[in-house]
């Protein structure tokens, strides 16, 4: 299952000291979301991406980190889920 | 952010100082060099036509209800209005604002209320009512999987250089604000700004 | 015009006599209430004396004009000699609520009006909160009922600060500047005596038994801040307040993104505004500086404003006992 972004004009962002409020433009929706969401939805899921491989993605993203446990890829697959459900990524098929 | 820690699931853990991440370390038998991946999150801004009533109740509900996905709905006393009779009658405010927290009871998760996962697991009433720092024990990697040794601390902005052996018994932390459960039925009937998170 | 003059020709309720407002009121008359032009008939016992008082310096207008809304409360006539008398309350000739008791006419009417605005006027985007100003920065402070928002309001306006409003922050979607609406400021229950005691010059009405939030008395803006009810303020100081009992004097800073989630949560029609809303809120949260109050004493609560204003450093003395300075300077980032 992969997913990718809604695209970039459909969101509206304000960011202050790492954390980012989005308004989705087609829902009218808005969310608060970490740097790590952000990150998702601008940048890792540009092109489209399972959830193992934006987990790893994400981790790629620290210095020095550690491959991503099984609980990280299992947040990051409900994540991902909850964001189609809001309109936030698109689901691809593979 | 202080709601933002609030929201942080079952896997986050907070800034170092948080006592679920104080509770991670003491049960560490050694560190391993390594660095923390932020968990991603979200919190939804939920709202529906605010009216200036003059109020809006909802009462603790008796037991413990739970909704279509198996949470219990923990009502957080500081999120609200009023709280009456002793908290068993809640004023939402108007305009309608509240924060409830989802206590999974299908997930196969027991929570305790010392990091030692010792005594009885206590059920979401019993979460609720009394507030606090409960804790589970977080699955470990599965060797097929991932295969990492090390797990990954998670908090929200900074990155702090630690790690945890996973052959350890680990702990997990999560926060729940105190209140009353709430049924998602009389929830359901309030059209305003109530934010939901799960731990 | 300036906006400064708009109104300034037009007479003034007390340039009647309570006998003349009362009969106006009974045919119907209109006010200048902040943006809106509205027409109120009402014919209740002991109604027109208290709104005589409150609404004193508010601009009396002629009918040649379009009304945003049109308030009409009526007492009616008893079914037997000892029934409860009440009061029928109407928009535009729709009732939105039953019909209330007679006694409660005052708060009747002033509560209709605020459902009226949170519900039609969505050219402004609404935020619930108090908005004060002083050295032309707008203290904005979002919060919902009993977190003792009303009775800071009033005190400040008592205390050196013009009010715009104690119940609607209203903005034109895209701007930072309140657009004022001073209006009769509820206190209930304990506040009432708390305000006589913070400010005996204050001007309040009748206590008003028996409500659903208990007692009720309104306390009336200053004339200035009714005068300059056509100057609108920028956004400069958020805060969000909270009364708590024997709380020790806390003030400190919120993060920009809770404060947008906050806000935006404590606005009425953030979502009917839509996109607007969304870059309305940020563009307050932008150019002011957040912070979250809690007070439990009134005198402390104010002198700790009047130092925000001026632009001095805040000490306060933390959770932990320790005393910081926050930095309060006025401007925005």
């Amino acid at each position: 299952m992969r997913w990718r972004s809604a695209t970039s004009d459909e969101f509206l962002w304000a960011e202050w000291d790492r954390e980012f409020v989005v308004f989705h433009r087609p829902s009218g929706q808005t969310h608060f979301v970490n740097a790590a969401s952000a990150a998702l939805l601008r940048d890792i899921l540009v092109d489209p991406m399972d959830a193992l491989d934006a987990s790893r993605a994400l981790a790629g993203q620290t210095p020095d980190a550690p491959e991503p446990d099984a609980d990280f890829a299992r947040h990051v697959f409900g994540l991902l889920v909850r964001f189609e459900e809001l309109g936030l990524v698109v689901r691809v098929s593979p | 952010m202080r709601a933002q820690k609030d929201n942080q699931t079952a896997q986050v853990t907070a800034a170092a100082e948080s006592p679920a991440s104080v509770a991670r370390q003491k049960s560490r038998r050694r560190m391993i060099r390594g660095a923390a991946v932020a968990v991603p999150t979200i919190l939804t801004l939920h709202s529906g036509a605010a009216l200036a009533r003059t109020s809006n109740l909802i009462s603790r509900a008796p037991g413990a209800p739970v909704d279509g996905a198996g949470n219990n709905m923990c009502l957080n006393e500081n999120s609200v209005a009023e709280v009456f009779d002793g908290g068993q009658r809640y004023d939402l405010g108007e305009p309608i604002s509240a924060e409830v927290t989802n206590i999974p009871t299908l997930d196969g998760r027991q929570f305790y209320d010392n990091a030692d996962l010792t005594g009885t697991p206590l059920g979401g009433q019993e979460m609720c009512e009394r507030g606090g720092t409960f804790y589970y024990e977080a699955a470990g990697p599965l060797p097929s999987d991932l295969g990492a040794q090390a797990r990954a601390d998670l908090i929200r902005q900074s990155f702090i250089p630690e790690a945890v052996d996973a052959t350890e018994k680990v702990a997990t932390g999560v926060d729940v604000p105190r209140g009353g459960l709430v049924s998602a039925t009389a929830l359901a009937s309030f059209a305003g700004r109530i934010m939901y998170r799960t731990i | 015009m300036p906006a400064t003059q708009a109104f300034a020709s037009h007479p003034r309720v007390d340039s009647l006599d309570p006998g003349g407002f009362q009969a106006r009121l009974a045919d119907g008359l209109g006010l200048r209430i902040g943006p809106f032009d509205v027409h109120i008939k009402a014919r209740a016992t002991a109604l027109a004396e208290p709104l005589y008082r409150l609404y004193g310096h508010y601009p009396l207008l002629d009918d040649a004009r379009v009304f945003s809304c049109h308030l009409r409360l009526e007492e009616l006539r008893a079914a037997l000699p000892k029934s409860v008398r009440r009061v029928r309350f109407t928009v535009d000739g729709r009732q939105p609520h039953d019909d209330m008791p007679a006694e409660q006419a005052l708060a009747v009417l002033e509560w209709g009006f605020n459902l009226v605005i949170a519900l039609r006027f969505h050219r402004f985007l609404m935020l619930h909160s108090a908005v004060l100003e002083r050295n032309g920065g707008a203290l904005l402070m979002p919060a919902g009922p009993g977190h003792g928002k009303t009775t800071l309001c009033a005190a400040l306006a008592h205390r050196g600060w013009r009010l715009l409003s104690d119940e609607f922050g209203l903005l034109r979607p895209g701007k930072t500047a309140f657009v004022p609406i001073p209006r009769p400021m509820p206190l209930k229950n304990a506040s009432i005596e708390v305000m006589r005691n913070f400010a005996p010059q204050a001007e309040l009405g009748p206590s008003i038994e028996g409500t659903i939030k208990g007692t009720v008395a309104h306390v009336r803006p200053p004339r200035d801040s009714v005068d300059a009810a056509a100057i609108e303020a920028p956004a400069r100081w958020v805060v969000f307040p909270r009364w708590q009992a024997d709380a020790r004097l806390s003030f400190e800073e919120v993060p920009r993104a809770e404060a947008f989630m906050s806000l935006a949560r404590n606005a009425f029609n953030y979502e009917v505004v839509g996109q607007a809303a969304f870059e309305t809120v940020r563009d307050i949260v932008d150019r002011s500086r957040c912070y979250r109050l809690v007070y439990s004493d009134l005198d402390e609560a104010v002198e700790l404003f009047d130092r925000l204003a001026r632009g001095v450093g805040a000490e306060v003395e933390s959770s932990d006992g320790e005393s910081q300075a926050l930095p309060v300077a006025g401007e925005g980032r």
